[in-house]
């Protein structure tokens, strides 16, 4: 850590035109944590002047709209795991294994003292990752060899052009463009031009965005976005919903505040996963406290014990511009990581998700009518004195198809039952498990439900459900429920949105 | 040559058969059905005015820090 100290000060003097004093504050606190979190077998390639489209986009919009002498160049720093030399940049065999060795990239651009720019650093380059993120790759360079950097986009704000919210905003579109074609990346300007209409007052200097403000660009960028309030849905349904769209593998947009604790913080993050559940999380998880009177009362009267995947006491994965990547909380405290108490004492109010245009059906509506079907004795009639585990997640159809087909624990018959089975491009998937089998990251029933049917009449939003040997789906004309002969034994879990569970 | 997969309706329907497909519309699995609607479209209603109430809340304050 002291050697790239000692070479990117007088870089960052001479590149940002900057004292050595101020090159050294730069460094301390704006770069030093980052750099601190990061696997001591880590090295680095430096390179300048670099042009980074992000800053970019901001100089030319703004920076060099004033008088003083802000520079247009950044500086970046590439990240490989054990030493590298120039040789390994100019040989196709060592190429290739430089190319397995690359973890990422920083950007540092002249934005004085908030220096940390664009950067996408692999979890691996981390010292601590026993966690579960979405991710995407992203067609970088280094030393002129092409590389991919995988990871999640992180950036510092600069504190003019983007705050918090832009950055979140940013690094949302960032991934989404590089994971799907549908989308594409959002430049500050970008997000200026989005929200001009709906902005009463100048935007630069930015001042911040309102929630309702990054509903709407995130709406214009191609999402049928939707916010939900800690305040009106409770802190259990709030937190529910989180990790419901966390475990579909949605990256979400955090709002919290300290302002209820009289203070004057409110910021956005992103949470984007979670940490690996071990087998003690699952064992130190309670029973669900249902809310619903109607589904308190099948439980109490069969006595079963429901255990809902999303009140595991986990810690999630959020991206926030003030702290380095990658930072694990609790959703009860998403900022105790921070050092300032101030900080610390924030809380979660809102968040967004970016969902699919053609979702309909949402997670609070989803689980409910999930429970209805697992918990009614005509249907699934659970034994009484029993408990289960139940998870329930967002996938696409085409993605849990690809899943099911590959996998070897389910009944060839009972598998081309399922793959035949005409789905819509999202469905909701409900694996019904015990505590034991969800250690072995087993299941053994399954509910599937169509996102894009908001409507309950006559089983329309059902695909099927399968529990040891019950079978049920509505045919598909009449939407009578039909039952067939096949059972379902223990299967494994579908663990695609995060790569684990 | 040539594989030919074909994935009809028909095929389907015929799989059904064979996996002893019946259907469950006696009274009792009806009555159900509908206690089950009507309990969603009440779930439906409450999440509504949740969700309308969210989006007000949503302009109150701003994010910079």
């Amino acid at each position: 850590m002291q050697e790239i100290r000692t070479e990117l000060i007088p870089i960052l003097q001479k590149e940002f035109l900057v004292s050595e004093e101020t090159a050294e504050d730069m460094y301390s606190s704006d770069l030093e944590p980052h750099l601190q979190q990061l696997k001591n077998t880590i090295y680095f390639l430096i390179e300048y002047p670099y042009v980074d489209r992000i800053y970019r986009d901001s100089y030319y919009h703004y920076f060099s709209t004033k008088l003083g002498n802000y520079k247009k160049d950044c500086i970046r720093l590439s990240m490989f795991d054990g030493e590298i030399f120039p040789e390994d940049f100019r040989e196709e065999i060592r190429i290739n294994q430089v190319a397995d060795r690359y973890l990422g990239f920083m950007v540092l651009r002249p934005t004085i003292p908030a220096i940390l720019g664009r950067n996408v650093i692999a979890p691996q380059a981390l010292q601590t990752n026993d966690f579960l993120s979405v991710g995407s790759s992203f067609h970088t360079t280094a030393n002129a060899i092409k590389f991919q950097a995988k990871g999640f986009p992180h950036s510092s704000q600069d504190g003019e052009t983007i705050k918090c919210a832009e950055t979140a905003l940013w690094a949302i579109m960032e991934y989404f463009a590089s994971r799907y074609s549908d989308y594409k990346p959002a430049l500050p300007s970008t997000i200026i031009e989005v929200l001009k209409y709906i902005s009463v007052e100048r935007q630069i200097p930015s001042k911040g965005l309102y929630v309702n403000q990054l509903a709407f660009a995130i709406k214009k960028f191609g999402f049928g976005s939707r916010i939900y309030a800690r305040e009106e849905y409770g802190d259990d349904i709030f937190k529910s919903m989180i990790s419901t769209y966390i475990e579909s593998g949605l990256p979400l947009i955090c709002a919290l505040d300290n302002l209820d604790a009289g203070g004057s913080i409110a910021h956005a993050v992103l949470a984007i996963g979670h940490q690996i559940t071990s087998d003690d999380l699952i064992d130190s998880l309670s029973p669900t406290d249902e809310k619903d009177d109607y589904l308190a009362d099948l439980l109490n009267d069969k006595n079963i014990q429901l255990y809902d995947n999303d009140d595991i006491k986990r810690q999630f994965v959020f991206m926030d511009d003030n702290r380095p990547a990658y930072q694990l909380a609790l959703l009860d405290s998403p900022t105790l990581h921070y050092g300032d108490p101030d900080w610390q004492n924030c809380k979660l109010t809102h968040f967004i998700v970016p969902l699919y245009p053609k979702i309909y059906l949402e997670a609070y509506e989803a689980k409910n009518y999930a429970k209805n079907l697992l918990l009614n004795d005509l249907y699934f009639n659970l034994p009484r004195d029993t408990e289960y585990f139940m998870r329930l997640l967002l996938t696409s159809s085409r993605s849990y198809k690809n899943a099911i087909a590959r996998d070897t624990t389910f009944p060839v018959n009972l598998k081309s039952e399922i793959l035949e089975i005409g789905m819509p491009k999202f469905i909701w998937v409900a694996e019904i498990s015990t505590k034991t089998l969800v250690k072995q990251r087993q299941a053994q029933g399954l509910l599937l439900l169509d996102a894009t049917e908001p409507n309950s009449q006559g089983f329309n939003a059902l695909i099927l459900m399968a529990h040891q040997d019950l079978f049920l789906y509505p045919d598909n004309d009449t939407k009578e429920l039909m039952q067939i002969n096949l059972t379902l034994s223990t299967f494994n879990m579908y663990l695609n949105n995060l790569n684990g569970f | 040559m040539a594989t030919i997969i074909n994935r009809t309706k028909e095929m389907r329907e015929q799989q059904a058969i064979e996996n002893g497909a019946k259907k469950l519309n006696s009274p009792e699995y009806r009555a159900e059905a509908n206690r089950i609607n009507q309990k969603m479209k009440k779930v439906r209603r409450d999440f509504q005015i949740k969700d309308s109430r969210s989006a007000l809340s949503a302009s109150r304050v701003i994010l910079t820090s």
